[in-house]
């Protein structure tokens, strides 16, 4: 079984400082980290290569060249190589130029490592923009059924097994391979890497692909039935010089991208408007309430007085 | 052609719209009256002054055994519905699902201005399987718009609710938009009215379309459903009243607000750290990485309020919080507070209900 695990670098804290002139956000100063729900889908892997150890993970990240570190990250946990997607021409890119470009690298790295991807793991979302769409957008381009917010998974008879993530109870599926599916945390923890792995994987040449490395890929993208009157796909090369033209503009904190810069005309937007991409503090946005603490040396008192409130309000 | 919107409708297993369903219709016209005389897109395409109806689209095996859920779409706001009919769709899968959509974009030639979808995991994973499908941009979470000169620019959270960007479609393809619960003044979980009689409802046609794949889609086939893992009957996302728990609520703690939540009807929600102490389901999270809630009562005990939690919370009506420490910064973000023990406090709050309920 081969796996490919999408990866992507974020912000340690989730938020990104941004800057307020350029809209764009300065990473360089965040800590940069494997985003969480990335770690649930290597851990995920991980536990498949411990059922078979035959099994191969390979780690894919879309990014700048800093993105490499948390490849090697993933090979310190144990996946067996790295590639990384960095191209100039891929900066900005929102989910639906991401999603063309990651599903493009999964048939180049088939084509280098001389296999088929059996599976494609991903976080079921990224804690910087947070859409969820990757992993749906990547599996209609590579053709894959999926399951989504799945918690584990493990091998059965021509495919896998998987426990999604419902609140009106979770939902067991069988699902054939190929396959694409996202992960949330599940009740398990996820691993610590070895350090030797860790050494090892410091020293490792990672391989690279920009985009020459995608343009010669075999034009295999999905969309089977893109529909000229209706979609007006600019399906003719790999896409990516077309793609960060549409879709939901630049300013989309994308995943797998390099961040969540905001388009040219989106800054000029800004100097008319005074912000397009604001920085706003969530304690002073919308929530100057502040609350009416209800003083009382005794809890029913104050519980009395509380619900008189919220009776006579309509709220209970 | 007229101009519309399309709205995804979901049914609940009777097969009655589901109330996050009509908290969408709700919202999705308040998004046609902000499109009416709008600029929509940066190739300067424009709705200026024409009427924009809603087309509610509802998928299933059998139209007949939707016929009801239809018409409730048609009392909450959708001008005309379409059932899209064929035997792959009994059961939701997002690889038929969009599919099918595709083929009714493609076979009755239309194109509506937005496609709109709820935030339910279904919707969570067909919208963005359609988008992809259509090859189209897509906009998740969306938590308002606003009209701009060169095309609408929507807005949604990022970094965790700490920035809000706000984003313009630049290509004149239908976009496609999953709407935040409680955002463009629905209130999730609250009765949204009623918006036509039901005799006018019964006069507006039903399309059907009948959808059959022209390839062999690979799918996930479902093999059980484990036991409930939710409280008292109410999902988080839909729910009217929330009652949750942090760090200093503790086993006995959750056993009060579960107790206070059934009460009122409500769902049980929890902190990280509850979720990461096993005090509640990772299902139950409340913020940055579980759900985003918009309840019109939100009552938290023994939570603190980082800003993880807070941006899952902050769009709830009335926030009522119980904490020991008068400094939590919880309070800076909730209407009514009691600097006090909740295992003190929630007891005498289940007996002030029950009482004042006779």
């Amino acid at each position: 079984m081969n796996i490919i695990v999408c990866v992507k670098q974020t912000p340690e804290a989730g938020r990104g400082e941004l800057d307020r002139s350029g809209g764009t956000v300065k990473r360089s100063e965040e800590r940069q980290v494997i985003n969480p729900f990335d770690l649930y889908a290597m851990e995920a892997a991980l536990r498949l290569q411990e059922e078979d150890p035959a099994t191969r993970i390979i780690a894919l990240s879309m990014g700048p060249r800093s993105a490499g570190s948390v490849l090697r990250d993933c090979i310190a946990l144990g996946a067996d190589t790295g590639y990384l997607v960095t191209d100039p021409s891929f900066a900005g890119s929102d989910v639906r130029a991401c999603s063309h470009v990651l599903a493009r690298a999964v048939r180049v790295i088939e084509k280098r490592e001389g296999i088929h991807a059996d599976a494609v793991f991903c976080g079921a979302k990224t804690i910087d923009g947070g859409t969820s769409m990757l992993g749906p957008e990547l599996a209609v381009r590579l053709g894959y059924p999926q399951v989504t917010y799945a918690l584990r998974c493990s091998f059965r008879e021509g495919g896998l097994t998987v426990e999604k993530e419902d609140d009106s109870g979770n939902r067991i599926y069988s699902i054939g391979i190929p396959c694409l599916l996202t992960f949330t945390k599940a009740s398990f923890p996820v691993r610590y890497p070895v350090i030797s792995r860790i050494l090892e994987a410091e020293s490792m040449e990672l391989p690279v692909l920009g985009a020459d490395d995608l343009d010669q890929a075999p034009a295999a993208s999905a969309l089977p039935d893109a529909d000229g009157s209706l979609s007006a796909a600019p399906q003719g090369g790999p896409g990516m010089a077309a793609v960060p033209q549409s879709g939901p503009g630049a300013a989309e904190a994308p995943q797998g991208g390099p961040g969540m810069e905001g388009s040219g005309d989106l800054r000029e937007y800004a100097g008319t408007r005074g912000a397009a991409l604001c920085v706003c503090d969530v304690r002073t946005r919308k929530l100057d309430k502040k609350s009416q603490i209800i003083e009382s040396p005794d809890a029913a008192q104050a519980v009395a007085r509380l619900s008189q409130i919220l009776y006579s309000d309509n709220i209970l | 052609m007229k101009k519309e919107i399309w709205v995804y409708l979901e049914t609940s297993p009777d097969d009655r719209l589901s109330a996050g369903t009509k908290d969408l219709l709700a919202q999705a016209g308040a998004i046609a009256q902000l499109l009416r005389g709008a600029v929509l897109n940066g190739k300067g395409g424009s709705a200026a002054g024409e009427d924009i109806g809603l087309r509610g689209i509802l998928t299933g095996a059998e139209a007949g055994r939707l016929e009801d859920a239809a018409l409730e779409a048609v009392l909450y706001g959708a001008r005309e519905v379409t059932v899209i009919e064929g035997k792959e769709l009994e059961t939701f899968s997002p690889e038929c699902c969009s599919d099918a959509f595709a083929q009714l974009l493609k076979k009755t030639r239309r194109k509506p201005e937005l496609i709109l979808f709820g935030r339910s995991p279904d919707a969570m994973d067909l919208a963005p399987a359609l988008a992809a499908r259509l090859d189209a941009g897509m906009l998740s979470d969306c938590v308002g718009a606003v009209p701009g000169p060169e095309g609408i620019l929507w807005e949604r959270h990022a970094f965790g609710g700490s920035a809000v960007s706000f984003v313009r479609f630049r290509e004149e393809k239908t976009p496609i938009i999953s709407v935040r619960p409680g955002s463009f003044g629905g209130k999730a979980g609250a009765g949204v009215p009623c918006l036509r009689t039901p005799a006018e409802a019964a006069a507006v046609p039903v399309t059907r379309f009948g959808y059959q794949p022209d390839r062999v889609i690979a799918r996930p086939s479902l093999i059980r459903v484990l036991e409930s893992a939710r409280e008292q009957g109410t999902d988080i996302g839909s729910a009217d009243v929330i009652v949750a728990g942090g760090n200093g609520a503790g086993p006995e703690g959750f056993a009060l607000i579960r107790e206070l939540a059934g009460l009122l009807h409500g769902a049980v929600g929890a902190s990280r750290i509850a979720v990461d102490k096993g005090w509640a389901p990772h299902s139950q999270l409340i913020g940055q990485s579980g759900k985003t809630v918009a309840p019109r009562l939100y009552i938290n005990c023994g939570i603190s309020g980082s800003v993880q939690h807070i941006v899952g919370m902050r769009d709830a009506a009335c926030v009522v919080s119980v904490n020991t420490d008068p400094r939590a910064l919880i309070f800076n973000v909730s209407d009514y507070g009691i600097v006090g023990d909740l295992h003190r406090v929630l007891p005498e709050l289940i007996r002030e209900i029950r009482s004042s309920r006779g």
